[in-house]
């Protein structure tokens, strides 16, 4: 789960940096590869890594919540029978 | 889930949405500019397979997947130096297209997932694999037209709408007479090899009706991996 926000950062903000900073501030900044259209659509790229990333990181944490009450009802009956 | 099927309902889902927003720009006048079908390509194909193989395919992923994709053409667009010349040609910058794309995603997503059950029938896969192969054969005329010289606004004529629903039919009716050949190898050459033949009988060279074997045989093929 943890890799999931990971990549979110790792992905997201470079992504955001290509695609909505300044080209001109991009090249001063030695970020100047490829032409703009190719370095927004890297950043595009990036920002939609991020973007799943974060979606897979919410279906995790849904299927993690629906297992935890499933474990509680396990317990419960265990300690009935006892 | 494995890569292949992802993959593979990513590359149909995108061609599929590709074809029914081809056919939409024909329609409202709107210019079909190789390279932003090559980038709208990308950037789709891209959103639709990560969530496939990642999250899943079903209803909320097929949601998520139509607006992701077209939200983040919408800022390619929105960022990106124009390629052809706005004042000549109109494209599909406004806003209204992110719908427009949306549902065009959202319909293409569902013939697929139609077609990945076991009793689902000829009629969605022909549908989907026309609909597959369409953008395929207009892409192979537009990157035709740029490889003898012609310009960009060139290609955006490539294909009028009569001439693009006619295609679609024929390549409708090859693959569902394909889909009742039990072996998919050679119902997916019968079909490239007939929608060739039409293709040369209309004026394409040679290579052109090598080229549509492939352009009608790579989707075919692709669809009866959905349904394994």
């Amino acid at each position: 789960m943890k890799w999931s926000i990971i990549i979110a950062f790792v992905a997201g903000i470079p992504g955001a940096i290509l695609t909505f900073v300044d080209p001109r501030t991009l090249v001063a900044w030695g970020l100047g590869f490829g032409r703009h259209n190719d370095r927004v659509l890297a950043g595009v790229l990036l920002l939609i890594i991020a973007f799943v990333s974060i979606c897979k990181f919410l279906t995790l944490l849904n299927t993690s919540t629906a297992e935890k009450p499933a474990r509680k009802n396990i317990r419960k009956k265990s300690s009935r029978k006892k | 889930m494995k890569l292949w099927k992802p993959f593979v309902f990513a590359v149909l889902v995108t061609l599929g949405m590709n074809a029914l927003d081809m056919l939409f720009h024909v329609a409202t006048e709107t210019a079909v500019h190789l390279n932003y079908v090559a980038v709208k390509f990308t950037i789709v194909f891209v959103s639709v397979f990560l969530i496939a193989w990642l999250i899943g395919i079903g209803r909320t992923p097929g949601i998520v997947s139509a607006l992701l994709g077209p939200t983040a053409f919408y800022i390619y667009y929105r960022v990106a130096t124009p390629t052809l010349d706005r004042s000549l040609f109109r494209i599909d910058d406004a806003v209204l297209y992110v719908v427009v794309h949306a549902i065009a995603l959202a319909l293409v997503y569902w013939l697929a997932t139609r077609v990945m059950k076991k009793d689902s029938g000829s009629l969605s896969f022909a549908t989907l694999t026309s609909l597959a192969a369409l953008p395929l054969h207009w892409g192979w005329i537009m990157f035709v037209i740029k490889w003898t010289g012609g310009l960009d606004g060139d290609t955006t004529k490539a294909l009028t709408l009569s001439a693009a629903l006619i295609a679609l039919v024929v390549l409708w009716v090859l693959c569902y007479f394909a889909s009742w050949v039990a072996n998919r190898w050679i119902g997916a050459s019968v079909a490239g090899i007939v929608f060739a033949i039409a293709s040369m009988f209309l004026g394409a060279t040679a290579i052109g009706g090598v080229a549509r074997v492939f352009v009608l045989g790579v989707p075919y093929v692709l669809a009866t991996e959905l349904k394994r």
